[in-house]
């Protein structure tokens, strides 16, 4: 896949759609001993790798169980006692423990922090641009991302992010996304400006759109 | 084809150099200093933005951003210095050029042992090679 996420932003910063692909996580488990060869931290109430590269197991990875125990949050339950898993990896005497690894995704959370993250970024760039009647970031390229956006004369933002590599026709992917908003989410007598889009009709569009995107990275026709 | 100015940020965000060159349009703050907090805290969290969205491994590098109407490409080192280059949307080869300026910096300041590296550059050697460089770029004229 070279779109890694598509978020709508509402005018006040809200995320109203996001979209990514669906993938299964592939998990690992690995066998540790004491003291544990990887650093864990709480990262946003999970416990992620912050040091150290064991085998697959990366910087940025989630901690998902502890010897078969589901984690949540930074806690699990062993026999109904809630154990801090920080805690738990601390002692010498419940090694050699097994530990479950996910790699790192997005929250919701933390899709609605990045959202309105970007939406003050953009308001900055007009207000810093050096030049004369500037829109604000439409383009921002990274290592590992491009994070195309477009906002519409009423503010809403369409946001694609694709591979480093992509070469597809973003902008005519955007208008299209921003039809299908205009078409499937507006006309609705009962659709909320600031709500989440909720049409099955629009998400049933997107998916055909992006899967057609996907085989033929030319331009997009109806 | 334009560039327009210039910022450079020491690790603590303090602004050691700015120049403009053909800058349009003020950012509407009075206080200089207060435009390159501005500055600093934007591309500060331009970097984290861009480092919690990608949940690929790998180092995450900002290159660059653009508007209608400009560009700003951005460069920091492990020394933690920041630089940031605002040029029109289409300039080529801007990535080199600040690669340029900051052997620049090195040559003239870094180099020069008198001189407190986390203070403003008043160096006159810097300023006018940096000048040089940029006016003699393609993208300048």
């Amino acid at each position: 896949m070279s779109i890694y996420r598509i978020f709508i932003i509402s005018r006040a910063g809200g995320l109203i759609y996001n979209w990514e692909p669906k993938n299964e996580l592939v998990e690992i488990e690995r066998k540790f001993d004491y003291p544990l060869d990887v650093i864990l931290d709480e990262y946003d109430k999970r416990s992620c790798v912050i040091f150290g590269e064991k085998d697959d197991v990366k910087v940025r990875y989630v901690l998902t169980a502890v010897n078969g125990h589901a984690v949540s949050d930074t806690r699990f339950f062993i026999d109904n006692q809630p154990q801090e898993v920080l805690d738990y990896l601390k002692e010498q005497n419940n090694f050699p423990v097994s530990l479950r690894f996910a790699p790192p995704s997005l929250s919701t959370n933390e899709k609605i922090i990045l959202s309105s993250t970007f939406h003050s970024l953009y308001a900055i760039a007009v207000q810093l641009s050096p030049a004369a009647k500037s829109t604000g970031i439409e383009f921002l390229e990274t290592s590992q991302f491009k994070l195309h956006c477009l906002q519409s004369r009423t503010g809403v933002k369409f946001i694609v992010i694709t591979s480093p590599t992509a070469s597809i026709a973003i902008e005519s992917l955007l208008n299209k996304i921003y039809e299908f908003y205009a078409d499937y989410a507006l006309k609705n007598p009962f659709h909320n400006l600031d709500m989440p889009i909720r049409s099955e009709k629009f998400e049933e569009n997107l998916r055909l759109l992006l899967e057609r995107v996907e085989k033929s990275p030319g331009a997009v026709t109806i | 084809m334009t560039i327009y100015n210039f910022y450079f940020f020491n690790r603590n965000g303090k602004c050691i150099y700015y120049k403009e060159w053909k800058r349009e349009k003020h950012s509407g703050i009075s206080d200089r200093t207060e435009e390159f907090k501005l500055m600093f805290g934007m591309l500060s969290s331009l970097c984290s933005f861009a480092e919690r969205l990608s949940t690929k491994e790998g180092q995450q590098v900002v290159r660059h951003f653009r508007t209608s109407s400009y560009k700003l490409t951005y460069i920091d080192t492990p020394t933690g210095l920041r630089m940031a280059l605002n040029t029109d949307p289409y300039a080529a080869g801007i990535p080199e050029l600040m690669k340029q300026i900051y052997r620049i910096y090195v040559d003239t300041v870094l180099r020069n042992p008198l001189l407190d590296t986390s203070e403003k550059i008043e160096s006159e050697l810097f300023a006018s090679r940096l000048d040089q460089v940029i006016i003699h770029h393609s993208a300048y004229a």
